[in-house]
């Protein structure tokens, strides 16, 4: 099969501006600065204004492909999308498109609040490149995965957020386009929406549409894509199988993260307690970072003192390095408490055994006081947790947890056993 | 440039679309809604009524002065409208300009759309003011319709100027209201063609839009046919300008959405 999308040695540069708008008088500064160079023969241009946010990438889509896109924030996944839906040109290089291009980037791109649901509906459609016709055809499924209803008439200023949110999805979930562009679009709405939302991509990708998707989500990566693009700085750093590329994304995350250990220079003295270490240490209390699930990990924690300190409260928590707050738990939680600390000291916190599910966690560690609640010390990204482990067949899990669990069916129960109900309850 | 106009073809519904919301927003929540478009040149009338005809009486060519400046006051608001919120419409449009792919100039083609609703009502009321200065309906009224074409091919290659300005830099919309104020003196729109001293008036015909003024008013009030010399001088500025400021629009649109 031929590609549809082919991106020969694209670049693009942008120029960062120092201040706000650029006006009139910036230009003729920079003109005049310009002329200087130009007068003493300084050639060189100014560099650092100029941030590469595409640097010669190249790959291809094939018809029917669903390609994943992922990478750090500023990596260049949403310029690369901005190039193929056409919003900016590259700097240099060629891309060629063949087919149509909807990109399901822009959820309520063109809305104006004074105008109806119903108007907007028009209105946004025909901005994301529909008929008319095709509008009207669609109206009715687009009310109804939106969920709006009797507001439909209503001018979306009074739409709450989420509300106006699923509108603008819904039309572009109703676009028809032979490439569909589809950028991060997982993360609005509620629970149900999401349902719907999962439930368009993956009826997309068995209607064999060539689809480019870029999330934070890796599970959606491995869920619904075929290819992985990884991009770090505007290169690209590996193109794959979805699962593979993962994992090295995931642990070059960890690489460039806090390690297993690491420790900070005490601040100016106006803490009374202070936090100087933290070191992860495995079973056998030996400093490790990488843990498979099942396996005991602990998180010891070093500090000091200025002046002793009534029952401080630790906290210790827990960010999946690809943003998302996972979970927190304090002394307080079990009733932990370390009465009247004089000292510098050592407190341990266990995970017997580590219940995350495969990724890297940052470990971000407080100190409050017991009485205000105050925070005392805080130490953000202090170590990271990589959790390794068997691929996790696809849609078989999700989150960051596999919690303890089993499943039964009634023939397990013992005779008598009470039927469906209490199986569902269970 | 056909390339141009055939993509141009593929988006007519967005054009629609785009200038249907600028007419429809504008007027929401309105009580008197698009019969605010009367009150801009209505009022423009009474005091350059009051002002050059009552305290300066200023010649009008022996026609009724509310008639003879309404004739002219009413192409001119097209004109400013299209020209100001024109050469602003590509900012006004940012985000859909950041995000989405659509040839760029429909920001400013959905604004001449909705400027000539508001256009269309207050040219009917000027069909009932001759009619109550019993003006006679002639046959010169239809050069109306090629005049308006030379102004709108003008005032497309000046925005097309002025709007990819505008995206880097802001500096254009604060001169705007003062550009519109000085270009409306400098056009025949309160007062005659003929009350030009003939020293200046070379010059004075370097601005199209004085020439574009003038066959208004000699074909709705004076009944006569355009001066066609001065018309067509204006038509050749319009052109030459749109055929440098049109492709160089399209070119530097590639852009739009790094710097806006």
């Amino acid at each position: 099969m031929d590609p549809v999308v082919q991106f020969r040695n694209v670049s693009k540069r942008y120029r960062l501006r120092r201040g706000w708008y650029p006006s009139l008088r910036d230009h003729a500064a920079a003109l005049a600065r310009r002329a200087k160079n130009w007068l003493a023969r300084n050639g060189a241009e100014e560099t650092d204004e100029i941030f590469w946010a595409l640097r010669d990438v190249s790959f291809e889509v094939e018809e029917g492909e669903s390609v994943g896109i992922i990478g750090a924030n500023g990596a260049g996944k949403s310029t690369i999308l901005k190039i193929l839906s056409r919003v900016t040109a590259p700097t240099s290089g060629s891309v060629s498109v063949d087919g149509k291009i909807g990109a399901l980037i822009e959820v309520g791109a063109g809305f104006h609040p004074e105008l109806s649901g119903r108007e907007n509906v028009f209105l946004s459609g025909s901005i994301m490149g529909m008929k008319r016709r095709e509008i009207e055809r669609r109206f009715e499924s687009i009310v109804e995965f939106a969920g709006v209803g009797e507001f439909i008439d209503t001018p979306v200023k009074f739409y709450s957020s989420g509300m106006y949110i699923r509108l603008g999805f819904a039309i572009a979930a109703h676009l028809d386009p032979d490439i569909l562009l589809i950028d991060e679009i997982l993360a609005v709405g509620d629970a149900a929406f999401q349902v719907k939302c999962l439930n368009k991509i993956a009826e997309l990708k068995a209607s064999g549409k060539t689809t480019i998707l870029v999330s934070h989500e890796l599970s959606n990566i491995r869920n619904y894509t075929q290819k992985a693009i990884w991009l770090t700085r505007g290169q690209i750093a590996a193109v794959g199988d979805p699962d593979e590329i993962v994992d090295r994304y995931l642990q070059s995350l960890a690489i460039q993260r806090p390690g297993a250990s690491s420790q900070r220079r005490l601040d100016s003295a106006q803490k009374p307690i202070q936090i100087t270490q933290v070191r992860l240490l495995d079973g056998n209390d030996r400093a490790r970072d990488l843990f498979c699930a099942g396996e005991d990990a602990t998180v010891e924690i070093r500090y000091d003192l200025a002046a002793p300190v009534a029952s401080p409260v630790f906290t210790v928590s827990f960010k999946d390095v690809q943003g998302p707050h996972v979970g927190s738990v304090a002394t307080s939680l079990d009733g932990f408490d370390l009465g009247r600390v004089t000292e510098p000291g050592i407190l341990r916190f266990k995970l017997s055994p580590v219940l995350f599910m495969k990724g890297a966690y940052v470990v971000s560690l407080s100190i409050r006081e017991r009485d205000t609640g105050k925070i005392v010390d805080l130490f953000p990204n202090a170590v990271t947790l990589v959790v390794g482990g068997p691929n996790i067949p696809p849609n078989a899990a999700s989150g960051h947890f596999i919690f303890p669990h089993t499943w039964e069916t009634a023939d397990d129960l013992p005779a008598g056993g009470v039927a469906t109900a209490a199986g569902r309850a269970g | 440039m056909f390339c141009h106009l055939k993509e141009l073809y593929e988006h007519r519904e967005l054009i629609l679309s785009l200038g249907l919301r600028e007419l429809k927003a504008r007027y929401k929540q309105t009580v008197f809604g698009i019969s605010w478009a009367l009150v801009q040149p209505l009022s423009m009338m009474l005091i350059l009524t009051l002002v050059f005809s009552r305290i300066a009486k200023l010649p009008s060519d022996g026609i009724p002065y509310p008639i003879f400046v309404y004739s002219t006051l009413v192409f001119w608001q097209f004109f400013t409208l299209t020209f100001s919120q024109g050469t602003t419409s590509l900012v006004g449009n940012a985000s859909l300009v950041r995000k989405v792919y659509f040839p760029r100039e429909i920001c400013f083609l959905a604004i001449f759309f909705s400027a000539a609703a508001d256009l269309a009502i207050s040219f009917a009321l000027l069909l009932v003011l001759r009619a109550y200065y019993a003006l006679p309906l002639t046959w010169n009224l239809l050069w109306i319709a090629p005049i308006l074409a030379v102004q709108v091919l003008f005032t497309l290659g000046l925005v097309s100027l002025t709007s990819s300005l505008h995206v880097r830099f802001r500096d254009i919309g604060h001169a705007l209201p003062l550009v519109n104020q000085i270009w409306m003196f400098a056009s025949p729109v309160a007062y005659s063609l003929s009350a030009v001293p003939a020293s200046l008036l070379p010059f004075y015909l370097l601005n199209p839009m004085a020439a574009i003024m003038d066959s208004y008013r000699r074909v709705i009030v004076l009944n006569t046919g355009p001066n066609l010399e001065y018309l067509a001088a204006s038509l050749l500025t319009a052109a030459v300008l749109f055929g440098i400021f049109y492709p160089l629009f399209k070119r530097s649109e590639l852009h739009f959405a790094d710097v806006i």
